[in-house]
């Protein structure tokens, strides 16, 4: 049986690199997958990847075994994608990709890339690529704790009852949040004139 | 292992609109699920809705690649570096004063000016002698202040920043304890606003100690336990694989109990155990059995004895009551320590079917007081008019003179709803019990209350004789077959008090 993460965890705070390891094995590409779907760019993604584990295993004494590690490890990285969008974007919303940037990323695949299925056509391609983009626009205009419930419900794919526990609210607001969020965006979209 | 049974709580008097999201993202129960495509397939409308969400979700999630070679360098070159001044910080008082004192030897010690600078400080020091000698008639500050002193904030974030309000998003990741938890069967701990029937610990002190091989032998030992116990248990559990049958119950022959509570015990003997490729289908299988006989209500039973709860005074309505909580308890421990054993709301259903009016005598209160504990302190959502009642049912009758079976379940009914404050007339009922004679249901909960008030010399002596008895009933085959009752299997009983070490924590 594989260990539990917290139990790992628990061997981590012994000092157990091994089991530090192994936790990173288990859980960077969700880490990653996180803040790719945020900056869409490869190299920044990563190095915030990087930079969230380090944060663990130096807080790791911190760390109390009563919450779930996934848990804990969303929150550290949201708390680092917060302070990533203060220093980046203070003052602004955190809007990251507009509609002209999307196929012009220079570091990493581009949106187009990314979003393009094999087998898909350009038009489609490029249908998706924009509706992606507008819809990265559309959860800016949402308020911080709608945004917040969709972007990890929708980029992260997260489960409703652990966005609750990552946010600390209940899971009926996480679903009443999710459903006001996709009711504005899919207005805000119909203004801007796409209908997905 | 399969998810018995997936989605949310039920939304029935949700309007359909209100739903659809949760339908694409898969939140929803096997019901709602169905009166959502219901309503589609009837209202075009709807159908174009849903279709437009699915189409923003599927855009919401574009392809992620993969993670580069950099990166694996990168990593590898930064682990070793938090590595290598981890084990600079944790180095011992020897190494720091070394490394000290070899560091002032090259920087100092050579340059004049250090020996100037250090003659200063020498009559510096002087001066500040005379002065605290002549001041020393002064009263000095009283000893032990530093207690009083307000305690550090702790840097929870992990980045040597202070705590910012909740408001921030920014506030601490770590930082459960400080506030009202929202609990959830996953997440496990009480906030302090959980009912109180029983003492506090948290899901993954229960999954160390289970799960972990060397805690749990540690924790075993701890108490009394140790190798003969964990041997016992081993062979018991080896013998409760075959013992199942194939539609998951298990029939075990005790008195007090119908099939389903017997289910129930079988599989919660597993859940304080390692899980291997032979003892987990021993869990689906038993949890599929149990929720096959969960009805609407959330009661879990068979199915003519649900009329009879709404008497459960009569025998048949105890039986009934009992082996629903211990079922609920079952699934609850499964939900929240076997990731993929049981899907969402079953075990919530069944717990909030553990209304007061269903439980009033001594053994139905006692079970399901225990199992509000177990799944408050697993994080879930308990009723809290039930856990008062429990406790004020407890506590109104602790001291009626009941006998037998009733009175050392009444008794560790109390001793767990008070915990630190338990009643002595409740404890000594317990710390008398005859050991070697009691009914094996009575032993159980007499372990399980003693072992958790902690008071180390009557557990001590309740665990003599309780390993004396248990391990001399155990057969080659692992089974446990009591003298006085040979036809009953008490296996899944006596592996349950045997894990009574470790099962609740260390």
């Amino acid at each position: 049986m594989k260990p539990a993460d917290e139990v790992l965890m628990a061997r981590v705070r012994e000092g157990d690199r091994a089991a530090f390891e192994h936790l990173i094995d288990r859980h960077e590409r969700r880490v990653f997958t996180f803040f790719y779907r945020r900056v869409h760019d490869n190299g920044h993604a990563e190095d915030m990847t990087l930079d969230v584990w380090m944060k663990i295993y130096q807080a790791r004494q911190n760390y109390r075994p009563d919450a779930k590690f996934t848990t804990y490890l969303y929150r550290v990285a949201r708390n680092h994608w917060i302070d990533y969008m203060r220093v980046h974007h203070s003052g602004s919303r955190p809007s990251m990709v507009s509609i002209e940037d999307a196929g012009s990323d220079q570091d990493g695949p581009s949106l187009l890339d990314a979003l393009g299925a094999p087998g898909e056509s350009p038009e489609r391609r490029q249908y998706s690529a924009e509706l992606a983009a507008k819809i990265r626009e559309g959860v800016d205009q949402l308020s911080t704790g709608e945004a917040e419930v969709f972007r990890l419900a929708i980029f992260d794919e997260i489960r409703y009852a652990e966005i609750g526990r990552i946010l600390d609210i209940p899971v009926g607001t996480v679903k009443s949040r999710m459903h006001t969020s996709m009711h504005k965006l899919r207005r805000w979209l119909s203004r801007e004139g796409i209908t997905p | 292992m399969s998810t018995v049974e997936g989605g949310g709580t039920p939304h029935r008097d949700e309007p359909v609109e209100t739903l659809l999201e949760a339908y694409v993202l898969g939140e929803l129960a096997e019901g709602d699920r169905a009166r959502v495509e219901a309503a589609v397939d009837a209202d075009p409308a709807l159908a174009a809705s849903l279709a437009q969400i699915r189409t923003t979700v599927d855009a919401g999630r574009p392809a992620v690649p993969a993670l580069s070679a950099a990166y694996r360098r990168e990593r590898a070159r930064r682990l070793s570096e938090v590595f290598a001044e981890c084990r600079e910080a944790q180095a011992g008082p020897i190494e720091l004063v070394a490394a000290f004192a070899s560091y002032v030897r090259d920087r100092f010690v050579q340059s004049p000016r250090f020996r100037f600078a250090a003659m200063c400080a020498v009559l510096q020091l002087g001066v500040i002698g005379l002065l605290l000698a002549w001041g020393g008639s002064k009263p000095s500050a009283p000893k032990g202040t530093g207690r009083d002193w307000p305690t550090p904030v702790v840097d929870a974030r992990g980045d040597g920043r202070l705590l910012e309000t909740d408001d921030d998003l920014g506030a601490a990741e770590n930082d459960l304890p400080r506030r009202p938890l929202v609990v959830d069967p996953e997440r496990g701990g009480r906030s302090d606003a959980s009912p109180r029937f029983g003492p506090s610990f948290s899901r993954a002190a229960l999954v160390s100690t289970r799960f972990e091989p060397a805690t749990r032998m540690r924790t075993a030992k701890r108490w009394g336990g140790g190798d003969r116990t964990e041997a016992a248990v081993a062979r018991g559990l080896a013998h409760l694989v075959g013992a199942q049958r194939d539609d998951g119950r298990f029939v075990f022959g005790t008195e007090r109990l119908d099939a389903i509570g017997e289910t129930a015990l079988g599989v919660l003997g597993f859940l304080a155990a390692d899980i291997d490729d032979a003892r987990r289908p021993v869990i689906e299988r038993g949890v599929r059995f149990l929720l096959a006989h969960q009805r609407p209500s959330g009661f879990i039973g068979l199915s003519s004895k649900e009329a009879s709860t709404v008497a459960p005074n009569e025998t048949s309505g105890r039986r009934a009551v009992l082996g629903h909580a211990l079922a609920a308890q079952c699934l609850a421990e499964a939900r929240a320590l076997v990731p993929g054993a049981v899907g969402d709301g079953v075990a919530a259903r069944a717990l909030a079917w553990l209304a007061p009016e269903r439980l009033d005598d001594p053994v139905t209160v006692t079970q399901a007081g225990i199992t509000l504990m177990v799944a408050s302190n697993l994080g879930f959502v308990v009723p809290a008019g039930t856990d008062a009642h429990c406790r004020g049912w407890l506590a109104d009758r602790s001291r009626e003179g009941l006998d037998g079976f009733e009175r050392v379940a009444l008794a560790a009914g109390d001793v767990l709803a008070r915990r630190g404050d338990a009643d002595a007339v409740s404890i000594a009922a317990l710390s008398t019990l005859d050991v070697g004679q009691s009914d094996p249901v009575a032993m159980l909960y007499a372990a399980q209350a003693l072992r958790l008030l902690g008071e180390r010399d009557t557990w001590d002596a309740f665990n003599r004789a309780m390993v004396a008895r248990l391990l001399p009933e155990q057969r080659a085959d692992g089974r446990f077959v009591r003298a006085s009752a040979p036809d009953a299997d008490g296996t899944a009983l006596a592996v349950l008090v045997l894990q009574t070490y470790y099962r609740f924590g260390a």
